[in-house]
């Protein structure tokens, strides 16, 4: 008996190249939503960047940077509105208010 | 801490206050000098020219950025002597300021730290699998820091979602950017602010334009006006 072993292979092989798109489909999908989020992640980064008052300006921060300074800068403008404008004390001889600094040197 | 060690043959096993590491010094026959320094910066005594820093290194991970070179361990130690220059303080890179490496020991191998320049750092690994493994652990480190930060910047920011949850990063970049631009307004249009927001809206043109962040929530929308921003389909920031 022959078998057709040639025509097998040749089932065989289409079998897997008809699967394989549909799995290369899903996965291309994925990496582009993928991408999309971290696109916007990476944007959303930005604008906060933007937002904060830095000196020299054109400092770029890392994101670690941003989110540190962002929550500093948060606790910095709470406090200006819990105790006035004006009365922007220092702690100690040594802790200075990054942004009351930065505020000095760009007014 | 900055105190000359006795000389001597003797290990001096002297602990860095934070993490518990002692570092050591050693001069090989290679006449190179080999130091391991974490993260902590400590400083040698510089002004005691016989510099006779003592101390051991035991089953810790160097910080990354410095060279090492897998090394047996030691029992005695001993750097410096008349005419040799005292050990450098490294100069470290802003990554390496940021993140205090995890000191975790491998195995029972005591790790020395090679320093040929400190312009050009050549790693020198026992492996390809200890290369990607301290990667790994830097890497991990890193993504520990950064999520430390989401949580502190979370905690700052007002409570906007019911008490189990809690903000994604990009929620809680977006809430940031949203809650900063409130404080500032409030700042320069002062506490009427808010209650402009309920008025006419012949009272809005003194305000800056109203922007929508694309947050959206049902909750905790109490520190914000009821007159809200109007929405904006492309979810712009």
């Amino acid at each position: 008996m022959e078998f057709d072993n040639g025509s097998n292979d040749f089932q065989i092989q289409s079998n897997q190249l008809n699967e394989a798109p549909s799995k290369k489909r899903i996965r291309s999908g994925a990496n582009a939503r993928e991408r999309d989020r971290t696109q916007s992640v990476n944007s959303a980064f930005d604008v906060l960047r933007a937002m904060i008052p830095i000196d020299p300006p054109d400092r770029k921060l890392s994101k670690i940077e941003t989110l540190q300074l962002a929550t500093k800068y948060i606790s910095h403008l709470s406090q200006i509105l819990t105790s006035g404008e004006d009365s922007e004390q220092e702690h100690s001889f040594y802790d200075v208010c990054i942004f009351c600094l930065t505020n000095k040197i760009n007014s | 801490m900055s105190e000359p060690s006795p000389r001597g043959n003797e290990v001096d096993t002297r602990s860095v206050i934070q993490e518990n590491v002692t570092r050591t010094v050693y001069k090989p026959h290679v006449d190179t000098v080999i130091s391991a320094i974490n993260t902590s910066s400590m400083h040698y005594d510089q002004n005691s020219s016989d510099s006779t820093t003592i101390c051991t290194l035991n089953n810790v991970l160097p910080p990354m950025g410095y060279e090492y070179q897998h090394h047996p361990p030691l029992t005695s130690v001993q750097i410096g002597g008349p005419g040799v220059p005292p050990p450098p303080v490294y100069g470290m890179s802003r990554d390496e300021h940021q993140y205090s490496p995890t000191v975790a020991g491998i195995g029972s191998n005591c790790y020395m730290q090679t320093e040929v320049k400190s312009s050009s750092r050549v790693r020198s690994y026992e492996s390809e699998r200890d290369y990607k493994k301290s990667a790994c652990d830097r890497e991990r480190t890193r993504m520990r820091d950064m999520n430390k930060a989401f949580d502190l910047l979370r905690n700052r920011l007002p409570k906007s979602k019911p008490p189990g949850k809690k903000l994604s990063k990009i929620e809680s970049l977006r809430m940031a950017i949203r809650y900063i631009r409130h404080l500032q307004a409030i700042l320069e249009y002062g506490p009427e602010y808010e209650t402009k927001l309920y008025t006419a809206p012949s009272c809005t043109q003194y305000l800056p334009p109203p922007t929508y962040y694309g947050y959206q929530s049902q909750y905790g929308q109490c520190w914000n006006a009821a007159g809200d921003y109007p929405p904006n389909v492309n979810n712009q920031y």
